[in-house]
């Protein structure tokens, strides 16, 4: 290409990124700040990999640093300008990683893989337990962007931001390769062995290389940071590290041009395949293996010297795309039609529950409605995207539901960090959350939220009430999963005590999809409580139950939390489960003989008679529910507002499967719960719905 | 807590440290015949452990046939694979391998998923639940059990390795890849017979494990502990994937009893980091001497 050419492409490049705010739908201006994120973690980790042969599976780690970095100065110190902020990210992220990597670096090849794979859980664990700082599971909400003088950012304000920072990071990785230290890099990638022989010091090297390594994702960690809005520790797991390899496999090792193209392509093929939550990995993996046999080096190596004109089309092929796009109808609601939606878990840990609550839950529902007409004449359509229970796509993915899906109302999404992630964003633009899965109290009190399951404050009031009340306990454990589901429902457990004047005597800490109980088992049954709550999911749940079998532990009574109480805690424990007793939130979906129950069955045997009837989908079910009373009572001239007031106004709506239930302006749809013991592999109701009020 | 309470949880933290030592063992295998490391031996062993029990729930095998399934399974599986796609790489350098694996792990989870969702399944398992009192001291007799069986599959592996022509080969083709083609070895059926041997590892583990785990889709992470495990033995050592392993689960168990909650969960990764920085060979490794 010649010089003038060159210039030429440039320029274009630089009209057409500064243009795309002004001409891209709203969604994509987000997803572009996304792309330039990406864009500097690709930049990062090819400075490492591609050029001193360092295969990094820690990268979420790095980026988690700068991220948590960057948070923490916005809130602590909220004058200070967000150019300072991103430095800092970078600094504190490159020192952490000379400090691991300086002894690392010493191991070669696949020993140093193992060692960065350590290094991201490790760092994983190191926010989940420096709670103080990083509020741990429950996530930690990012302030706004300051620049200075200027105020807050918006949307714009971000997308510019993360823009200049990228070029500048490419500018910075292009130059690089031309002085001394990146000459210094490709000597060692071409031969660590010849460079050492010609004189270059390569361990010096090589720890330079991971230092920069480190400072490019830390200030990458902050635009994210920014730009998502919302840190869990969920965000920065080992996947998000194979994803940021993807990237730069793809586009090429060892080039600039490469990681740009890669971390482009990957994120646009993330974001497109949100609806296609399983094909995902699938696709990633072929992508990886295909590199591998037919396209060694990436798109940069096929292309070659055409790689900057490549980044230049694409990029302008993108801004010319976006402008020719759709904005959706206004508020997903037409004459004939209204469309909800929501980000849900359809792969990662939650991935049963997200697909049954949704797609075999409100779905079914709505099957129901649509097939005998729909509501007021108008026909209810879903939309879902996979979030992977990661607050990041989440935000992503709600964002995309309603700017281009343009959606009338979030219906069911799942898990406390992901919903949380997107709660702000959601209350901004007036747009009904209803009924989430998830009980954490933290979604009481705002306008636009409604609460689905019973909160967990609600059902350990009811809990702690009945078995010291009617039963007469004095002794309490826990064993809880350590995240906000179990840690909201320790709390809680602590302060229903304190009313009776009683104490936990022992609380032992689940880490998630952990194997072993046996030592948690061990201690809670050292300190003899007459009633040992689980706060688990099923697997461990089941778990618990099993190790209390294997150890003989006869003398305390095993109490299920209400979302642990379920058909599949029991098939997984077998006859480990014999005597144990719960909260039930709903009544038994495979034998009961309410007449909303029978109706659930009878439409799952109808539309999806491969799928087993489960408390998840009956959830998803009841919501929609829920949702079409709501549309019903609002009338013709349904909006948000009309949906909200119709809601609030809803009184001894029957279900056939709860009770009465009657909204207020507390927005909370469920507060009660019975006692349930299994007995013969079953639960039996031990009480009548018991009340929380 | 009582002396007794401590030998139970010890014995559970060893049953688990023998499913970490069978996966550290299979890619020991792999790892000593083509150099690089297997990142789909977790899914090899979920999706064989997957097709036993399909295989158990349509046709009603006894367990012990639904083991024979899982590791046949297991293996066809691991020759496919080694056959159709690593081969053609092994000329490469050690990445191409490491980011193939990756690929089949991220296929192999995907495909899982859509055949038998992300649920998890309860899976039958050889021993029963009920305790054994031995004095004050109580055992499960699936954690007896799960040793046993490990333990056994570990001889035979030395018995192989040891005792038998093929075993000799896999050895001198670990030691010198170049020395044993020269010597007639066939380095090709070696790589093959390596692939096929850790599948039927990773299988048998995937049998074990998956009574207590219960069948999922996310089993396979359990490789992630099986890299720790061969990393803390020395990674190409086989007496040190299994030393690994068993320091590795009983660790895992003994740090809930006695570290805060904190810090508890990273001990695994710390041990590891903290080997890697001491003792980069492992406990029980030598140090690799490469050259140009």
């Amino acid at each position: 290409m010649s010089p003038r050419a060159r210039r030429g492409l440039l320029a274009a490049l630089a009209v057409g990124l500064a243009a795309w705010p002004w001409v891209a739908p709203r969604y994509f201006v987000f997803l572009a700040s996304l792309v330039f994120v990406n864009v500097v973690v690709a930049l990062g980790l090819n400075l490492l990999s591609g050029y001193t042969n360092q295969l990094s599976f820690g990268h979420a780690g790095f980026l988690a640093i700068g991220a948590y970095t960057a948070a923490l100065v916005a809130i602590y110190a909220p004058r200070v300008p967000v150019v300072v902020t991103l430095l800092a990210a970078g600094v504190v992220t490159a020192l952490v990683g000379l400090a691991f990597g300086v002894p690392c670096l010493r191991l070669g090849g696949l020993y140093l893989t193992m060692a960065t794979l350590a290094f991201g859980f490790v760092i994983v664990e190191a926010i989940l337990s420096l709670d103080a700082l990083t509020h741990g599971a429950d996530g930690l909400r990012v302030p706004a962007v300051r620049l200075g003088a200027f105020g807050t950012f918006g949307d714009t304000g971000r997308y510019y931001l993360t823009a200049v920072t990228a070029t500048l990071m490419v500018a910075a990785a292009v130059n690089l390769v031309r002085t001394r230290t990146g000459r210094a890099f490709l000597a060692i990638r071409e031969s660590e062995i010849a460079a050492q022989a010609s004189g270059v010091p390569v361990a010096a090297y090589k720890t330079i290389a991971f230092g920069l390594s480190a400072f490019y994702t830390g200030v990458a960690g902050g635009l994210f940071a920014f730009v998502v809005g919302f840190l869990s520790p969920d965000a920065f797991d080992v996947f998000l590290s194979v994803d940021f390899v993807v990237m730069i496999i793809l586009g090429g090792l060892g080039s600039v041009p490469g990681s740009v193209v890669g971390a482009v392509i990957v994120t646009v093929l993330h974001d497109s395949l949100a609806a296609f939550q399983n094909y995902r990995p699938l696709i990633f993996g072929v992508i990886l293996i295909a590199c591998m046999r037919f396209m060694p080096g990436g798109i940069a190596a096929a292309t070659r010297r055409m790689s900057m004109r490549l980044v230049v089309s694409l990029v302008l092929a993108l801004v010319t795309l976006a402008a020719a796009l759709p904005a959706g109808a206004e508020q997903g609601v037409t004459d004939t039609e209204i469309v909800i939606g929501c980000s849900n878990s359809f792969s990662g840990p939650l991935a049963y529950t997200g697909e049954q609550a949704t797609r075999y839950g409100v779905d079914l529902y709505l099957k129901v409605v649509n097939d005998a007409g729909g509501v007021n004449g108008r026909k209810v359509r879903s939309v879902y995207y996979d979030d992977a229970y990661k607050p990041q796509e989440a935000v992503a993915n709600t964002r995309k539901l309603l700017e281009q899906d343009r959606i009338f109302a979030v219906i069911a999404p799942q898990g406390t960090p992901p919903v949380m992630a997107t709660l702000e964003y959601l209350d901004e633009n007036r747009v009904p959350l209803l009924f989430p899965f998830q009980g954490s109290p933290v979604i009481r009190g705002r306008k636009y939220v409604f609460s689905g399951m019973t909160l967990y404050d609600r059902q350990s009031k009811m809990m702690i009430d009945y078995l010291v009340g009617h039963r007469k306990f004095k002794t309490f454990g826990v064993l809880y999963q350590d995240d906000d589901y179990g840690k909201a429902f320790l709390t809680a457990y602590e302060k229903d005590l304190a009313r009776h004047n009683l104490k936990l005597a022992a609380a032992e800490a689940v880490k998630r999809g952990v194997t072993d109980v046996s030592a948690q088992i061990a201690k809670l049954r050292a300190a003899a409580p007459q009633v040992t709550f689980l706060v688990l999911t099923p697997g461990p749940g089941a778990q618990a139950l099993k190790e209390r079998q294997k150890t003989g532990w006869t003398d305390t009574v095993m109490v299920s939390s209400g979302p642990l109480t379920d058909e599949k805690y029991l098939g997984l424990a077998g006859d480990a489960a014999e005597g144990v007793e719960g909260l039930s939130l709903w009544p038994d979906p495979l034998i009961s003989d309410l007449p909303g129950v029978k109706a659930y069955r009878a439409a799952m045997q109808k539309y999806f008679d491969k799928n087993e009837p489960n408390r998840y989908s009956l959830s998803g079910y009841f919501a929609a529910m829920l949702f079409v009373e709501g549309v019903k009572r609002a009338g013709r001239t349904l909006t948000r507002e009309t949906l909200i007031g119709a809601l609030e106004n809803v009184r001894n709506f029957d279900s056939g499967i709860l009770p009465p239930l009657s909204i207020g302006p507390d927005h909370e749809t469920q507060k009660q719960g019975f006692w349930v013991r299994v007995e013969q592999g079953r639960f039996k109701p031990l009480t009548d719905w018991l009340k929380s009020d | 807590m009582s002396v007794a309470a401590l030998i139970h949880v010890v014995v559970s933290g060893l049953a688990t440290g023998c499913i970490y030592a069978l996966m550290a063992l299979a890619l020991v295998i792999i790892y000593n015949a083509t150099r690089t490391l297997n990142f789909a031996q977790g899914e090899m062993l979920m999706v064989s452990t997957f097709v036993a029990w399909a295989a158990q729930r349509a046709l009603g095998l006894p367990l012990a046939a639904s083991l024979v399934v899982a590791v046949v399974t297991g293996g066809a599986m691991a020759w496919a694979i080694e056959r159709v796609v690593i081969r053609r790489a092994v000329a490469a350098t050690h990445w191409d391998v490491l980011i193939i694996t990756l690929g089949l792990s991220l296929i192999l989870r995907s495909v899982a998923g859509l055949v038998w969702t992300h649920d998890e399944f309860p899976f039958p398992s050889f021993f029963g639940g009920r305790p054994i009192a031995l004095g004050p001291v109580r055992l499960a007799p699936v954690s007896l059990g799960i040793i046993g069986a490990s333990l056994s599959l570990m001889v035979a592996l030395y018995a192989l390795f040891s005792w038998t022509r093929l075993g000799r080969a896999m050895r001198a083709v670990a030691q010198n890849q170049r020395a044993a083609r020269l010597m007639g070895i066939s380095v090709e059926r070696v790589y093959a017979t390596s692939w096929v041997l850790a599948g039927v590892v990773g299988a048998v583990a995937g049998v074990l494990v998956a009574p207590v785990v219960f069948l999922s889709s996310k089993m396979g992470l359990v490789v992630i502990n099986g890299f720790t495990a061969a990393v803390i033995g020395g990674f190409g050592s086989m007496p040190g994937a299994v030393a690994g392993g068993m320091l590795l689960g009983v660790i895992e168990n003994l740090a809930p009893l006695y570290l805060p909650s904190g810090i508890r969960y990273s001990v695994p990764f710390l041990v590891l980091i903290a080997i890697l920085v001491v003792r980069p060979a492992g406990l029980l490794g030598r140090v690799e001497q490469r050259k140009v």
